[in-house]
Formats: C-alpha cells, sequence, structure tokens
C-alpha cells in the first residue's frame, strides 16, 4: 500500500512539474497584456494584415498539399515498391531538419536565380521576399503532418472493401473517389487543420525566403529585436489566443469525426 | 463455362499451383477444404481482384486474363461482407448498378425492389450497416453483388461468420436463391455440410493443390487421396426413402429401417446427413424436444486430436464427437450400451 501511494505521489508531481512548465510561460504572456493593450494591438494596421496574411499563407499552403499529398498517401498505403520505406523517410524530413536550413535548401531552388525560381517567373510567380515565398516554406516544414495523417488513414482502410468495390465494377478512379476518401476523409481534415495550425507558427524557413512580406512569427521577432520585450508581449498574446482557439476547434472537430469512426466501425 | 488452366500463385510462405478448374453455366460449384489452404485466393484471381503468377483464364471461351475486375462481371462477396461502413443499406446495395451510370432511377428502384423481395430485407432500407447483425450483413452483401446479374457469382466462406442458427438458415436460402436466379456459383468453405447440402459438384483442395474433383456421393465414397479421405472423415450420411408421415423418413438398417424425423419434406428418395457434434450421447433415457433418440452399443472410440469420435452402432454407423471429459464422465467404453438423441433440424437432407 505504502508503495503504491509512493508511486502514485512520484507520479502526480511529475506530471504537476511538466503541466506547470508549460502553462506557466503562456499564461504570463497572456495575462502581462491588458485587454486594451490585446485590443490596441490588433488595430494596428501592421499587426492585423500581418496575422491575417499568415493564415492566409498557411490556408493556401494546406489547400495545395491536400491536392498533392492525398494521391501520394494513396498511393504510400496501397503500392508496394522497392525504396518505399526511404521515400517515406524522406518525406519526414522537413521536420527534423533545422528549419534555417529548410529555408535555404528551398532558397537553392526557389530563389530567382534557380530552376524552378526561373520556371515559375515565367507565370509571373516570384517567391524570394514575396506571399508565395511563405507558402512554400509552410508548405515544406508541415506537409508532413497532412501526409502522415493521411497515409495512416488509407492504411487503416481494409483493401478488400476497395475489392468488393472493383468486383462491382467500380474503376480504379471511381473506388478512390466512391470508397477510400470518403472513409479517409476524417484523417485528412484533421491532417490539414493540424497543418494548418503548424504552418501559422512557422519561422525558421520563412524568414529566409520571406522576410517581407511579414508573417507573424517574423513580425514578432522584428518587435523583439528592435523594441524589446514589452512590445513584442502583446502580438505573441494574440498569436497564443488564436493558436489556442484553432487547437480548440480542432480538438472538437477530431473527436466528432472520431465519435462518426467508431460509430461506422462498430 | 468459367475455365481456369494451369493456374499459379506464389507468395512469400504460400504456393498454390497446377489449379485447373471448369465450372459450367449455372453450376453451383464448391470449393472445399481446410482454412488457409489458398481457397479465397482462387476467388481473387477469378475476380480479377489479384494477379496470378502464370495460368490463364477463360469465360465462354474467351481469355480474360487480363481483364479488369470492372470488365469481368463477376461478384465477390468476401467472408465478412465489406458492406460499405459510410453507405446505408440501399446505398450499398445500389452501389454497383449507380457507379455503372447505365441505369435510370426507376430502373435501379425496380431491380432494388427485386432484391428487397429476394432477400426480404425491406426493413432494412435505411440502416446504418454497421449495426446489422451477421446474417443481415450477409443478406445485403448478396444483395449487392446479385443486384448488378453477374456472370459469376464468388461466395467466400459466406456461412462461417455467423452463428449456427442463421447460418443453417441462409443454406436454405442460398439454395433457393441459386435455384431461382441460376447463377453460376462458386462457394468456397470448409464445411462438409455446406458443401454437400449446396454443391453441384465439389473440389477439395489442401495446401494450394485440387486433390479431388467431382460429385458429393464420389468424394466421400472414393476418396482420391488420404487428404481427402480424413478431411471428408467418418460422415453420417444415409440413403432415406420418404413414407407417408409427414416428415418422417427411412433409412436402410442393418436388420430393418430406422424411422427419423425430419423438418423438410421430401418425396421419394433423398440422402440425409447429421453433423457428429450435433448428437448428444447419453447413458439412459431423458425427455427433450430433440424428436430423434435410438438405443444402441459403442462400436469403437478413436482419438482424433481435439475430440473423440464414437461409432454408434444403432443399427446403422453413426459417428459423435464428443469430449474427452465426456468419455471420463460418462465411462464411455466398447461395447457399453447408449442413446443418441439429436433434433430433427440437425438432420440435413441434400
Amino acid at each position: 500500500m505504502i508503495k503504491k501511494s509512493l508511486f502514485n505521489f512520484v507520479i502526480t508531481i511529475l506530471s504537476l512539474i511538466l503541466i506547470f512548465f508549460v502553462i506557466a510561460p503562456i499564461f504570463k504572456l497572456i495575462a502581462g497584456s491588458s485587454v486594451n493593450m490585446l485590443l490596441d494591438t490588433v488595430k494596428e494596421r501592421e499587426v492585423y494584415s500581418t496575422i491575417l496574411r499568415t493564415f492566409k499563407a498557411s490556408l493556401v499552403a494546406t489547400v495545395v498539399s491536400i491536392f498533392l499529398a492525398v494521391p501520394l498517401a494513396y498511393f504510400l498505403a496501397r503500392i508496394n515498391f522497392p525504396g518505399k520505406v526511404f521515400i517515406e523517410g524522406i518525406m519526414n524530413l522537413p521536420v527534423i531538419i533545422p528549419h534555417p536550413a529548410a529555408g535555404i535548401a528551398l532558397l537553392t531552388v526557389f530563389g530567382n536565380r534557380f530552376f524552378l525560381g526561373k520556371f515559375f517567373s515565367n507565370f509571373g510567380l516570384s517567391f524570394v521576399g514575396e506571399f508565395a515565398g511563405i507558402v512554400i516554406a509552410m508548405m515544406f516544414v508541415s506537409m508532413p503532418f497532412l501526409l502522415n495523417d493521411a497515409v495512416e488513414g488509407f492504411r487503416a482502410i481494409d483493401p478488400r472493401l476497395e475489392r468488393a468495390a472493383r468486383s462491382l465494377g467500380a474503376s480504379p478512379a471511381q473506388t478512390f473517389f466512391k470508397i477510400a476518401l470518403p472513409l479517409n476523409l476524417s484523417h485528412i481534415i484533421s491532417g490539414s487543420l493540424m497543418m494548418w495550425a503548424r504552418g501559422l507558427s512557422e519561422f525558421g524557413a520563412v524568414v529566409i525566403l520571406a522576410y517581407h512580406p511579414m508573417s507573424a512569427s517574423v513580425l514578432i521577432y522584428e518587435r523583439f529585436t528592435s523594441f524589446g520585450l514589452k512590445y513584442s508581449q502583446p502580438i505573441s498574446a494574440i498569436m497564443v489566443l488564436a493558436s489556442l482557439i484553432i487547437f480548440v476547434v480542432l480538438r472538437l472537430v477530431n473527436t466528432k469525426m472520431s465519435s462518426i469512426e467508431d460509430r461506422t466501425e462498430g | 463455362m468459367l475455365k481456369l488452366e494451369n493456374i499459379k500463385k506464389e507468395y512469400d510462405d504460400f504456393k498454390m499451383e497446377n489449379i485447373n478448374l471448369e465450372i459450367e453455366s449455372g453450376e453451383y460449384f464448391v470449393i472445399l477444404g481446410p482454412t488457409g489452404t489458398g481457397k479465397t485466393i482462387i476467388l481473387e484471381i477469378i475476380a480479377g481482384l489479384i494477379k496470378e503468377d502464370k495460368g490463364s483464364i477463360f469465360f465462354k471461351d474467351e481469355n480474360i486474363t487480363n481483364y479488369s475486375p470492372e470488365e469481368r462481371k463477376i461478384g465477390m462477396v468476401y467472408q465478412d461482407y465489406m458492406l460499405f461502413p459510410h453507405l446505408n443499406v440501399k446505398n450499398n446495395i445500389i452501389f454497383g448498378l449507380k457507379i455503372s451510370n447505365k441505369y435510370s432511377k426507376n430502373e435501379i428502384e425496380n431491380k432494388l425492389q427485386e432484391m428487397l423481395d429476394l432477400f426480404d430485407i425491406e426493413n432494412l432500407l435505411y440502416r446504418d450497416v454497421n449495426t446489422l447483425s451477421g446474417g443481415e450483413k450477409q443478406r445485403v452483401a448478396l444483395a449487392r453483388a446479385l443486384i448488378t446479374s453477374p456472370d459469376v457469382l464468388l461466395l467466400d466462406e459466406p456461412l462461417s461468420a455467423v452463428d449456427p442458427v442463421t447460418g443453417e438458415k441462409l443454406i436454405n436460402e442460398l439454395k433457393k436463391i441459386h435455384n431461382k436466379l441460376g447463377t453460376t456459383t462458386i462457394h468456397v468453405t470448409h464445411d462438409f455440410v455446406e458443401a454437400l447440402v449446396l454443391a453441384d459438384r465439389i473440389a477439395v483442395m489442401n495446401n494450394g493443390k485440387i486433390e479431388q474433383k467431382g460429385e458429393a456421393e464420389e468424394i466421400f465414397q472414393k476418396p482420391a487421396s488420404k487428404f481427402v479421405a480424413e478431411f471428408v472423415g467418418t460422415k453420417n450420411i444415409y440413403e432415406a426413402k420418404a413414407t407417408d408421415a409427414e416428415n418422417e423418413v427411412l433409412i436402410k438398417g442393418k436388420s430393418e429401417d430406422i424411422k427419423i424425423t425430419i423438418i423438410d419434406n421430401i418425396n421419394d428418395k433423398t440422402n440425409l446427413t447429421i453433423r457428429p457434434e450435433d448428437i448428444i450421447i447419453s447413458t439412459g433415457t431423458f425427455s427433450s424436444s430433440a424428436c430423434n433418440s435410438f438405443k444402441g452399443k459403442i462400436k469403437m472410440i478413436k482419438d482424433r486430436l481435439n475430440y473423440l469420435e464414437v461409432i454408434v452402432d444403432i443399427g446403422v454407423d453413426v459417428a459423435v464427437h464428443i469430449t474427452r471429459q465426456s468419455l471420463k464422465e460418462f465411462d464411455l467404453k466398447k461395447e457399453k450400451e447408449v442413446y443418441l438423441t439429436f433434433k430433427a433440424s440437425a438432420v440435413h437432407v441434400y
């Protein structure tokens, strides 16, 4: 009995330390600015346009990724080929490499003097110091969240469901759109939300490709280095609050989706 | 009509070769064998869902080996049904018609109604498929496959995932439906009774090879290999004659005929079989709702690894499967007098 209660005690203490470690800075950050200060900051043209731009860039990155990552996820989940593990590893690399390194890597391809940069400049699209640069930086580093979720979702679908559809006369495309895609919708949605939320906070890769126009993380960084803690705090608090709201919504959608799934799997 | 020629398929730990089968138009063909011998793989190869390593498939003399599944018009019903979990019963059943884009709304409704009547599942129409019982799922899966009027229907262990009572019902339904629609059917099972009751012809399979093909009688009476003999085992198969009384038949015993009560009505002659595990063995008489009870003597006790097979002479030899525990408890041994009891519904007529 004593052993058990000691064990519980240790677990509780360790858990509380970690919870405090996360909550304390966030609470201090938000509580450190008065409501009026927050409102004033949001009203600043530079701040709200930056936040809006950040949300928009991450949204564009996510939507583009859905069209590219969902087919790849289906391919990875359904087709075995030599080197598949290698490809899956590569696709997850952006998450683990230092993000400024990711930004520099992107620059060597999308920079104005490099091949993709040149190619896209034919369509009047350039990346360095442009909105499109924020988009590809966000896309590069946060796409794996969507891809992994989508792969996992496709793998969870019994391939015999798709075979049953084929035997009923469905073409491979019909099978994908009528069976695999609807059954994986919840994973794709939660993966997209995760990717979007992760993209919002990106700094390292974005700052290399596009210091201007500013994204939220860059603006926070600039205010901190130019004006100090006091000026960077309110905008940080606003980003945290925005992320918090998104995260709560994401969790709500997720649980709702998975409860639908539970029902469908029963 | 459907012909498999020298089909070969190899996986890491599994090999199947020299599969040659010819299935006639309208035939009910059963592939019988223990689990894990590649029966499902044959069906998937016939449906075009997996690719054979070697060999050819012909349908009405046309080589369909390289046809995609949707070009073959071969319906497949998986063991665990594979109903689409995001669609309700109705949308599951009409899936094949809808995606073909060949039928008008009216035609789809009419065909749907035919299936609902055939399987008596009108009440399930708007149900979530995930809330259906095993038997209901099976009917929906069959309706979904048959509504497209496939040239061949493939059934993968269709009765193994339902409870025994539902299984009995479904056997009769499958028979009825086959008689009505005449769809060429290939049915895979490990259950000999299923094969006896349903099959026009049987192929016995083991370890990726076909051990024997032929009519049920032939396989039972002249097993072509030791495996077939063992797998088919001692089955209680008897020739029965109709009597004047309803639901009563006579089987020929060593000295006199034995009267057996059955559920089905038969006219003239038939064969019947009783699963050895459906028979109760007891040392005294007891009153029960079971209609058939006979006195006999134990002739032989054979060890079958997981159970014991007791051969009891009640005028004919009857095999009964029991556990080691029962053997001890009732002190069963050779020459001992015992009673055999079984329900009328345990007697299968084929």
